[in-house]
């Protein structure tokens, strides 16, 4: 009845402008698309639960443990490690969400101009979450995301502990960076995802409110005499030497509680100052890009005999090093029998 | 701005009238208007008596605990403690002595409960719901002081835990210690003060040996309430396997850990065998000697600084196949701007045998789809996808008239309606009114161009048509008019209104 206007089908219509785009075939098993022309819309509309989904991709929800981690021993027991992420690597697999929605050609016309679109939107989301947290953080998908991966008794025990990461070192003016994902991925392995990277992160035990307690005062082990740390009435530190906190019984582990409100303060003992000087405070472990690698991994220090050495930690308390020794010698008998 | 909290801590937080005690309030009310005085009722006196609790505590007693209830991780140097959300509880009521609190917090281990025999039969528990009467057959003494001292009815419910003496004795907290084992926590948090007593544990948990398992303990807060004779009677505790009743106004058991605290654990890591705190990639071992570190810190490694493995892994398929995930060691290359449209698995046949097969991307690619797949949801939702067209502009210069008040020619001068600025430069675009009355302006019916083309005809045809013959009147005697008389004298009419 009337002429057509256009002679082309819409297959062929469809073919001649995806050849506009220049498809080509690389070495490494895709066929990719340069970014098409925005010929038809400024932005991408698409249902919330899919965009969720795809944020989700982006900072490496849903995505196998073993593809991030292939091998084992890139992620020992009781180890953390720090990483930067590949976003292309991500982006392919955002690409590989869009390709099972693809049955034609002219869907695939549709991809070439709807992905760039698609992650575009994302990256703004991504944006969206940094700003929630730092609200005045200029970063950008284009900066990059750094990581750090826990496999240890902490997420076990405790997978509330919170990360926290600065893009400076000072300590009266810390820039504080947005913390994209933070959260357990099993029962033992812990990530987070920076925005950025940071010159230094902090891994903070849960807030789980109060609590009271004593620290071992011999460095070797974990058993009695115990001490508490002297805190001002304000409830600062001193850092001054500590108080030992004696036991009626070692067998009961019963403390002489008026004796440490005493030696408190002899004058005017009471229940605050005792309160204050039991409270043990959640503790905060700084990781700065400042200090040598070769620091994050020793070897156990034993001296001449092959005695344990103390380990130091706040408060003059000790690491209990005398399973890790006993697990040393276990594996190196395991190696010499191999 | 919200503020940061403010914590303050207190010694005690002693109630102005303590429980069971009855004070006397006198009331006077008297109501005015102006200066006339309407109501005045004479002071009477109120008697109220100050309750809390004595016996139990309810869940909205009870702020928190610390281990918490079924904890297997908390280290034994942590002390247990109850935060109470009434703040006064400890001090409401009257201790073993004069100024000190009549709660106390106390510990205890399953053994010391339980027998080896009693302990297989478990899960029975060492608390007991009663009532005072029944504390007589186990624990007379006590009997005799919760219905002599404290007043109880023998009816009344309570929660009791029977200890032998061999076992509270040790681990009673001494008398002129219970004071400084509870205090009170303020936090003020946007001008709104939150209270809660707290009482501590005396008694560190024990975790037992390295060969043991640790065991579970009960964690009781009891009522000392006038209870001096379990610290001034030396012979309450002569008989070392007697038992003696505490009441329990709340309990909860945990674990405590071997573990070790939050610090420890997070140091030890750095400690070989350990796995350390490494860049990714790195092992937590030095480099052989002679050998390059392939990554930093003199570590020996499993990737090289591109992410690669230095060996590849154990694969199926043919060739020289490598992968790598997204995790890298160093900084990557820029984000490729390309987008994958399709996998393109024949690019892998026939490879150079010196140049390995990058999988990674590949396979990112198929888990992107695999993910996709397995998730109809998705599917659904990326059929919904859709370009957000650019929204016109609204326009500014429309004119906003109907469109009947838009017509163009409301006059008929066409040169005025297509040109009206090369009208007559002697005459103005704007005109008089009175030529809104012209023919064919203003007049939207066109009637006046009809009565202009035809009017004239009209009324020359009707001027011209005769008057019409009209015959004179006959008048009609209604008493002699007969249907004969009307026929002949309506013959017309008649014959027309037949027809």
């Amino acid at each position: 009845m009337y002429d057509p206007i256009n002679s082309k089908s819409g297959v062929q219509a469809a073919s001649d402008w995806l050849s506009g785009f220049g498809v080509s075939e690389t070495a490494d098993g895709l066929t990719f698309a340069p970014p098409g022309p925005s010929l038809f819309g400024s932005a991408v509309g698409m249902p919330d639960r899919l965009r969720n989904w795809l944020i989700d991709l982006r900072l490496l929800r849903r995505i196998p443990l073993c593809y991030l981690v292939p091998d084992d021993a890139l992620l020992p027991a009781e180890s953390i490690r720090f990483f930067h992420l590949d976003p292309t690597w991500v982006d392919r697999v955002i690409d590989g969400v869009f390709a099972m929605a693809s049955t034609g050609t002219v869907d695939f016309a549709f991809n070439c101009t709807l992905l760039a679109m698609v992650r575009e939107a994302l990256d703004n989301d991504l944006i969206d979450i940094a700003k929630q947290q730092v609200p005045g953080t200029s970063w950008t998908p284009a900066t990059g995301i750094t990581g750090v991966l826990i496999r240890s008794e902490l997420t076990r025990r405790w997978p509330d502990m919170s990360v926290r990461a600065y893009a400076n070192l000072d300590p009266d003016a810390l820039i504080t960076m947005p913390v994209l994902r933070a959260e357990t991925v099993s029962k033992d392995i812990y990530i987070a995802l920076f925005a950025g990277e940071p010159a230094m992160v902090e891994i903070a035990e849960p807030n789980v409110g109060i609590r009271f307690g004593v620290e071992s005062a011999d460095p070797n082990t974990s058993a009695p005499p115990y001490k508490v740390d002297r805190r001002n009435p304000d409830g600062s530190s001193p850092n001054t030497t500590p108080i030992e906190v004696e036991l009626w019984s070692q067998s009961r582990r019963t403390l002489k509680i008026k004796q440490l409100a005493t030696d408190i303060d002899p004058g005017n003992p009471s229940s605050r100052m005792v309160a204050l000087h039991l409270e043990q405070r959640p503790y905060v472990q700084e990781f700065k890009s400042t200090r040598p690698e070769s620091r994050g991994s020793v070897p156990l220090p034993v001296d001449q005999n092959g005695d344990l050495q103390p380990i130091q930690l706040s408060g003059g308390r000790s690491v209990r090093l005398d399973e890790l020794k006993t697990r040393l010698l276990q594996l190196q008998e395991l190696e010499e029998g191999a | 701005m919200m503020s940061d909290p403010i914590v303050q801590v207190f010694s005690k937080c002693v109630p102005l009238v303590a429980a069971d005690q009855v004070v006397e309030i006198e009331v006077e009310q008297t109501l005015s208007a102006d200066s006339t005085l309407l109501l005045h009722a004479a002071p009477s006196k109120v008697k109220v008596k100050i309750d809390g609790p004595r016996l139990q505590l309810t869940p909205d007693d009870v702020a928190g605990v610390y281990p918490a209830p079924g904890s297997t991780e908390s280290p034994d140097e942590f002390l247990p403690h109850v935060a109470l959300s009434r703040r006064t509880l400890p001090w409401e009521r009257t201790g073993p002595q004069a100024g000190a609190p009549w709660l106390a917090l106390m510990l205890f281990k399953e053994s010391e409960l339980k027998t080896p025999e009693e302990s297989k039969n478990a899960p029975k528990s060492s608390l007991e719901s009663t009532t005072v009467q029944d504390v007589q057959a186990k624990d007379p003494k006590t009997y005799n002081k919760l219905t002599g001292t404290l007043g109880l009815a023998t009816s009344t419910p309570l929660n009791v835990l029977y200890v032998r003496n061999s076992t509270l004795q040790p681990v009673l907290p001494k008398i002129d210690e219970l004071e400084y084992l509870c205090h009170m926590k303020r936090k003020t948090e946007n001008g709104v003060n939150h209270d809660v007593a707290i009482v501590i544990c005396n008694r560190l948990p024990d975790a037992g040996s390295a060969n043991t398992k640790p065991e579970i303990h009960t964690a009781v807060l009891v009522s000392l309430e006038k209870r001096s004779e379990l610290f001034t009677d030396p012979t309450w505790f002569a008989d070392p396997n007697a038992l003696t009743a505490l009441v329990v106004l709340h309990h909860w058991t945990f674990k405590p850990s071997r573990g070790g605290d939050f610090e420890q654990v997070m140091q030890a890591i750095s400690y070989r065998p350990n796995g350390g705190v490494l860049r990714f990639g790195n092992l937590p071992k030095d480099v052989a000697a002679g050998q390059i570190a392939p990554l930093s810190g003199n570590f020996a490694g499993l990737l090289d600084k591109y992410g690669f493995f230095l060996d590849p892994l154990p694969h199926s398929q043919p060739g020289n196949v490598t992968y790598r995930g997204p995790l890298r060691p160093f900084p990557t290359p820029q984000r490729s701007a390309a987008f994958a449209i399709r996998s393109a698995p024949e690019e892998f046949d026939n490879p150079d045998p010196n140049t390995p097969l990058d999988y990674s991307h590949a396979a990112a690619f198929e888990i992107g789809r695999l993910l996709a797949a397995s998730d109809p949801g998705v599917l659904e939702d990326i059929r919904d996808i859709h370009l957000i067209h650019d929204v016109m502009d609204v326009p500014a210069a429309i004119n906003s008239l109907p469109p009947a008040l838009q017509k163009p020619d409301w006059v008929s001068n066409p040169a005025w309606h297509e040109e009206p600025w090369q009208f007559s430069p002697t005459e103005s675009l704007i005109k008089d009114q009175s030529m809104l009355l012209q023919k064919g302006v203003g007049d939207v019916t066109g009637m006046d161009e009809q009565i202009g083309q035809w009017g004239q005809i009209v009324l020359q045809d009707l001027g011209g048509m005769a008057e019409p013959a009209v015959p004179p009147a006959v008048l009609i005697d209604i008493g002699t008019v007969t249907d004969d008389v009307l026929t002949e004298t309506f013959g017309e009419v008649m014959n027309a209104a037949m027809s």
